[in-house]
C-alpha cells in the first residue's frame, strides 16, 4: 500500500492541474476567429506588417476589445491626433490642422467624382508616417494609407462616396497620424 | 486633329488618355483610368509640371494637373519625353498622329538617355504596326544615344532626338498655345524668356531713375550757366522734402566729380643783376624781381 | 443530472474566455510568421495562470517595466521591439535601447532597476515569459486599464514601494479576473486508475518506485480494451507512467523540503502551496527538456538539430529518474509505440491488414538504441563546430566547451606562471587573461598537441557540417546563438549518453525483444484483428 497519500494527493493536483493547463492551451478557434493580438496591432501602428485584415473596420467592429486597445496604442504612438471638431451641424470639414500637420480635402475639377487628400507637414520627420486612421463619428475605423512624402507633402485620390471622405468631413470624426 | 501620345514602357506603351487641369492647391497627380487610383510616379510628375523643378508650369503657365493613363507605370522617369510633348500639343495638328516616346527632359529641354529602350520598342511593335496597317500617322522618339543601335525596327522609323524642340520639327508642330498667359509669347529659347522678362520688369525701374536724375541734371545746368540764384530758389525748393535732398547730394557729388584737379603752379622769374651794386639801395621805381604764377586757384593772385 | 449539465456549461463558459485569451497569446506572430512566444513560455504562462502563482512575475514585471519606460514614459518600444521573445532577441535589442540610467543598468545577466539606493535583477531569461505575461494582462484587462494601474512607476524614477503597489493592483486585478474565468480542474480518473494497479502490485515500495516497466506493461496489457480510460496505445500508457513518476518524485522533494523548513507551522490536510503545485507541473514540462531547448534555440541564426532527429529524440524523456525507473519501456515506447501508430494508420488505410503488419522487425530494439548513440555523436559533431565558430570569435564561451569537450586535457599546458613555493603540481597559477590570449592563439594541428589537435577537430567538423549558422564564422548573429545554445546541446549529448551507456548499457536487448514479441503480438492481435473480425495466426 502506498505509504505517502500527501506525495500522492500533490503529484495528483499537480496532474490535475497540468491537464486543465492543457485544455486552456487546446488550440480551438482557428487564427482568423480569434481577435487581433496586441502584438499583431502593434507591428501594424508601427509599419512593421502590412494589414493583416481584409476588412479593417470589420475586424475592429466585430472585436470591440481589440478596437479599444488599438485606440489606446495610436492614441500612445501618434504621429498627430486630430481631436472631434466643435462645428455646427450640417458643416462638412475640409480642412484640420494639428501637430504641424495639415490635412485638406480638395475636388477634383478634371473628375468630379473624387477628391484630393492633401498631406502637410513642416516638421523635420525622422520617422514617415504610414496611416491616417479616421475614427468616424459612428465609430467606425477607417484607415488611408499615405504614400512617401516628398518635401513634406503627399496627396492620395479618393472617390466623394468613400467613407474615409465622409468621416473626414464630420466634425465629430477623430482622426490619428501613425 | 489629334495628336495622341504613348509611354514607351517595359511592360508595354501607356496611352495617355487625358490632361485636365486642377485647382493650384492641388498636386499633380496621374490616375489609372479615370480612377481613384494615384501612380506611384505621381510625385515625381508633380515636380516635372510645377515651378522652379518643373518644365511644365514654365511652359503653360498652370502648375496643377491630373493626367489619366491606361496603365500603370512603376517607376523611373523615361515618361517625361511623352508628357510633355502630351501638354504642349492638344489639338495643334491638321492630322492625327499617334506618337511613341521615351527619355528624360531636363530644364533645358534637352532629352537625356534613358534604359532598355530595345525592350521598350519591342513591347510596342504590335501596336505600332497595328496603326500603320491602318494607315495611321506613327512617330518615334527615343532620346539621342551614340551607343544605342537600332538597326532592327521592325520597319518601324525611330528618330533619335536630343532636344524637344526637335520632335515639335520632326512632327510639324509647335507647341500649343492653349494655356499660354495673355501677354506672353511661347519661347522656346529659355534664354530668350528670361532676357525678355528682364526687360518688362527693367523699363519701369530706368523711368523711375531717370525722373530722379532730372532734377540733379538740371541744377549742373543751371550752374554751368552761372545761373546760382535760380539754382539756390531751386534747391531750397526741393530740399524739404526725402527724395529732395538725395538729389542735392548727388548734385554736389556730380559737381566735385567735375571739378578742376588744381594743377602745379608754374613760377617764372627774371633775374635782373645790377650793374652798379649802389644801385640796388634807392628807392625809386627801380625794377624789383617780380614773380608772376598762372593758372591761379581760382582767379586770385598769389 | 441537469444540474451537473448546468455545472458543465457554466465551466464550459468560464473557460472558453480565458482559453481565447491565452489562445490570442499563442497565436502572436513574429514578423517572418513564426511564433513570437516558444511553446515553453506559454506553458510557463498558463501554469502560472492555472496555479495562481503570479505574485513573483508580476512584481519582476513591474520591476521591468519601472526600468525601461523612457522619458515619454512607454514601454512598449523595448518588449515589442525584438520580433521573436527569446533571452537572446532581448539582450541584442536592450543593449541598443537608450534606457535611462539613473533607474536601470544592464548586465550580462539582465537589467537592474535601480530605485534608492535598492536594486532588482530581471533577467535576459526571465524576459521573454514576462513579455507574455504583459501581453496577456493588456488582452484581458485592455491596453488602457494597463496603463493606467502602470501609470505611476512609467514616469520617473519610482520607489521600490511604488513599484510594489503596482504588482499589487495587478495581482488584485488578476484574483479577481481568475475567480470569475478560471474553472476548478477535473480530477483526472486515468492516472487515479493507474495508481491504484500500480499500488496493488507495488508491495513495499511506495510513490514513484512502485512504477516499473512490469508495471507499465501490465497495466497496458490488463486495460488496453478498456473504453473508460484511454489505454488503448502502449504509447499514452507510458507518457502517463512517466508523468506520475515525474510527479511523484517531484512531489516528495516538495513535501520533504517543506517539512524540514517549516517544523511547528500547522497545514491542514489537502492544502497545497500553490508554488508547490507548480514546481511539480513545471518538472513534467515538457517543454523544459534539454531537448526543448535546443529545438528553440535552433530558430534563428542556427540550426542545431533537423526536425527528423528531434522527432527521434522526443521519444527519450531526457531525465535521469524515468530512465532509472523504466529503463525498459522507453525503448518499448520508441520500438512498439511508434509501430502502433503504423498498425493504425495502416488500419485506416485498408483494413485488411494482415499478421505481418503486427509485429516489429526483429533487432528494432538494437537498431534504436544504436540510433540513440548516433545521434550523440552527430550532436557531439555538431558541438565541435560550434566551438571553432566561438574560438574563431575569441568568445570567452568557447572555453568551457572545450573543456566540456576534452576535460581530459592537460590544461595546465597553458598555465604561463611558475608554480609558486605553496602550490603543487596538481594546482597551477593561470593568468586569466593570458591564458585566455594563449588558448585563442593556438593554431589548429591534427598532430600537434592534444589543443591543437582538439582544435583541428574542430575545424574539420565545421567544414563537415551543412546546416543554417555553420557557414560563416565571422557572423556575429550565429555567434551569439551558439554561446546561448553550447550548454543545452551539451546537456542534450548528456542526457542522450546517460541513458544510452550508464542507465541501459549492461541489457541484452535481444533477450528483451524476444519476450517482448509475443506480448504485444498478442495485444495487438486483441485490440486490431479481432476487433475487425480479422483471423488471427498465432
Amino acid at each position: 500500500m502506498t505509504k505517502s497519500p500527501i506525495e500522492m494527493d500533490l503529484a495528483l493536483h499537480a496532474i490535475d492541474a497540468f491537464e486543465q493547463a492543457n485544455d486552456l492551451m487546446e488550440e480551438g478557434a482557428s487564427p482568423s476567429e480569434l481577435r487581433p493580438s496586441f502584438t499583431t496591432l502593434y507591428q501594424y501602428v508601427q509599419g512593421l506588417i502590412n494589414a493583416p485584415w481584409q476588412d479593417f473596420h470589420q475586424v475592429m467592429q466585430q472585436y470591440p476589445d481589440a478596437a479599444a486597445d488599438f485606440e489606446h496604442l495610436i492614441r500612445t504612438q501618434a504621429f498627430a491626433h486630430f481631436p472631434e471638431l466643435a462645428a455646427a451641424a450640417g458643416d462638412s470639414i475640409s480642412r484640420r490642422e494639428q501637430e504641424g500637420y495639415l490635412l485638406s480635402l480638395a475636388a477634383s475639377i478634371a473628375a468630379p467624382d473624387q477628391v484630393y487628400l492633401s498631406i502637410e507637414t513642416n516638421i523635420d520627420l525622422s520617422e514617415e508616417p504610414r496611416h491616417i486612421f479616421i475614427k468616424s463619428a459612428d465609430m467606425a475605423w477607417i484607415e488611408i494609407k499615405i504614400p512617401p512624402m516628398t518635401n513634406g507633402r503627399a496627396q492620395i485620390v479618393l472617390t466623394n462616396d468613400d467613407p474615409a471622405v465622409r468621416a473626414f468631413g464630420q466634425p465629430g470624426a477623430v482622426l490619428y497620424i501613425r | 486633329m489629334t495628336v495622341t501620345v504613348f509611354i514607351l514602357t517595359t511592360k508595354g506603351p501607356v496611352r495617355i488618355q487625358r490632361i485636365s487641369e486642377e485647382e493650384l492647391g492641388v498636386q499633380s497627380v496621374i490616375c489609372l483610368d479615370g480612377r481613384a487610383q494615384a501612380l506611384p510616379i505621381s510625385s515625381r510628375y508633380d515636380a516635372f509640371v510645377r515651378n522652379p523643378t518643373g518644365i511644365i508650369e514654365r511652359a503653360t503657365g498652370h502648375g496643377a494637373y491630373r493626367m489619366d493613363v491606361d496603365r500603370m507605370i512603376d517607376d523611373g522617369d523615361s515618361w517625361q519625353l511623352g508628357v510633355y510633348l502630351a501638354h504642349l500639343s492638344e489639338n495643334n495638328t491638321d492630322q492625327d498622329i499617334y506618337v511613341f516616346a521615351t527619355g528624360e527632359v531636363d530644364r533645358e529641354l534637352r532629352v537625356r538617355p534613358v534604359s532598355h529602350i530595345s525592350e521598350k520598342l519591342d513591347q510596342a511593335y504590335d501596336l505600332m504596326r497595328a496603326l500603320q496597317r491602318e494607315v495611321k500617322r506613327v512617330r518615334v522618339f527615343v532620346p539621342h544615344d551614340n551607343d544605342l543601335e537600332l538597326d532592327d525596327c521592325q520597319g518601324i522609323e525611330v528618330d533619335q532626338v536630343s532636344h524637344v524642340d526637335q520632335m515639335f520639327d520632326l512632327l510639324g508642330i509647335s507647341p500649343s498655345k492653349s494655356h499660354v498667359p495673355k501677354g506672353a509669347e511661347v519661347q522656346h529659347n529659355p534664354d530668350k524668356l528670361i532676357s525678355r522678362r528682364i526687360l518688362f520688369w527693367a523699363f519701369p525701374l530706368l523711368l523711375v531713375v531717370a525722373w530722379f536724375l532730372w532734377t540733379p541734371i538740371s541744377w549742373m545746368g543751371l550752374a554751368n550757366n552761372g545761373k546760382l540764384l535760380e539754382l539756390e530758389e531751386t534747391m531750397d525748393e526741393g530740399s524739404a522734402s526725402f527724395i529732395g535732398g538725395f538729389q542735392q547730394r548727388l548734385f554736389f557729388l556730380l559737381q566735385d566729380l567735375r571739378a578742376h584737379e588744381p594743377k602745379m603752379p608754374e613760377l617764372v622769374g627774371k633775374m635782373i643783376t645790377a650793374a652798379n651794386p649802389q644801385a640796388c639801395n634807392a628807392k625809386s621805381g627801380a625794377q624789383v624781381m617780380s614773380w608772376g604764377c598762372r593758372d591761379l586757384d581760382h582767379g586770385r593772385n598769389l | 443530472m441537469s444540474l451537473s449539465l448546468d455545472a458543465l456549461n457554466l465551466e464550459g463558459a468560464k473557460s472558453e474566455a480565458l482559453r481565447a485569451a491565452i489562445a490570442c497569446i499563442m497565436d502572436a506572430t513574429a514578423v517572418d510568421g513564426g511564433p513570437r512566444y516558444s511553446r515553453r513560455v506559454i506553458s510557463a504562462l498558463t501554469r502560472m495562470i492555472v496555479c495562481r502563482s503570479y505574485a513573483k512575475p508580476t512584481l519582476e514585471l513591474s520591476h521591468l517595466i519601472a526600468a525601461i519606460s523612457d522619458n515619454k514614459n512607454r514601454f512598449e518600444h523595448v518588449l515589442w521591439g525584438v520580433d521573436r521573445a527569446s533571452p537572446t532577441s532581448f539582450r541584442g535589442h536592450i543593449r541598443t535601447a537608450k534606457l535611462i540610467e539613473t533607474k536601470a543598468k544592464i548586465s550580462v545577466q539582465g537589467i537592474t532597476h535601480i530605485s534608492g539606493g535598492d536594486e532588482f535583477l530581471i533577467s535576459f531569461g526571465r524576459m521573454p515569459v514576462l513579455a507574455a505575461l504583459v501581453e496577456f494582462l493588456i488582452t484581458i484587462f485592455g491596453y488602457q486599464r494597463v496603463d493606467e494601474i502602470t501609470a505611476t512607476i512609467r514616469s520617473g524614477s519610482p520607489s521600490m514601494r511604488e513599484v510594489s503597489d503596482v504588482a499589487n493592483a495587478l495581482q488584485r486585478e488578476l484574483y479577481a479576473y481568475l475567480k470569475k474565468n478560471l474553472p476548478p480542474a477535473h480530477r483526472q480518473k486515468r492516472e487515479r486508475h493507474f495508481l491504484q494497479f500500480v499500488d496493488e502490485q507495488a508491495g513495499n515500495r511506495t510513490g514513484a518506485e512502485a512504477i516499473s516497466d512490469d508495471a507499465v506493461l501490465a497495466y497496458w496489457r490488463a486495460f488496453a480494451d478498456d473504453t473508460s480510460h484511454d489505454n488503448k496505445t502502449y504509447r499514452s500508457v507510458y507518457e502517463m507512467a512517466v508523468r506520475m513518476v515525474i510527479a511523484l518524485d517531484t512531489a516528495s522533494e516538495r513535501i520533504q523540503g517543506n517539512n524540514a523548513a517549516s517544523i511547528g507551522t500547522h497545514r491542514e490536510a489537502g492544502e497545497f502551496d500553490l508554488e508547490d503545485v507548480e514546481a511539480v507541473m513545471a518538472a513534467y514540462d515538457p517543454d523544459d527538456t534539454a531537448l526543448s531547448r535546443v529545438v528553440e534555440n535552433s530558430v534563428d541564426a542556427v540550426k542545431f538539430i533537423t526536425a527528423t532527429e528531434v522527432e527521434f529524440l522526443s521519444t527519450l524523456p531526457m531525465r535521469s529518474s524515468i530512465e532509472r525507473r523504466v529503463p525498459l519501456s522507453i525503448v518499448r515506447n520508441a520500438v512498439q509505440g511508434a509501430h502502433q501508430l503504423k498498425i493504425s494508420a495502416a488500419l485506416r488505410r485498408d483494413s485488411s491488414v494482415n499478421q505481418a503488419v503486427l509485429l516489429v522487425r526483429e533487432g528494432s530494439y538494437q537498431d534504436c538504441l544504436r540510433k540513440y548513440q548516433e545521434l550523440s555523436d552527430v550532436l557531439e559533431r555538431i558541438l565541435a563546430a560550434a566551438l571553432w565558430v566561438l574560438f574563431s570569435a575569441r568568445h570567452p564561451s568557447a572555453i568551457s566547451v572545450a573543456l566540456t569537450l576534452a576535460p581530459d586535457i592537460n590544461w595546465g599546458a597553458l598555465a604561463t606562471t611558475a608554480a609558486a613555493e605553496n602550490e603543487t603540481t596538481v594546482v597551477v597559477s593561470m593568468d586569466i587573461r593570458r591564458t585566455m590570449n594563449q588558448f585563442f592563439d593556438t593554431v589548429p594541428d591534427a598532430r600537434g598537441e592534444e589543443l591543437q589537435a582538439l582544435m583541428a577537430e574542430c575545424r574539420q567538423a565545421y567544414r563537415s557540417i551543412n546546416r543554417k549558422g555553420f557557414t560563416d564564422p565571422g557572423d556575429p548573429a550565429a555567434v551569439s546563438a551558439m554561446s546561448d545554445g553550447v550548454d543545452d546541446l551539451t546537456a542534450l549529448i548528456a542526457a542522450i549518453r546517460r541513458y544510452t551507456e550508464r542507465e541501459v548499457g549492461n541489457v541484452e536487448w535481444d533477450d528483451i525483444e524476444r519476450e517482448d514479441i509475443p506480448v504485444f503480438r498478442q495485444i495487438f492481435n486483441r485490440l486490431y484483428l479481432r476487433a475487425a473480425g480479422i483471423a488471427a495466426h498465432d
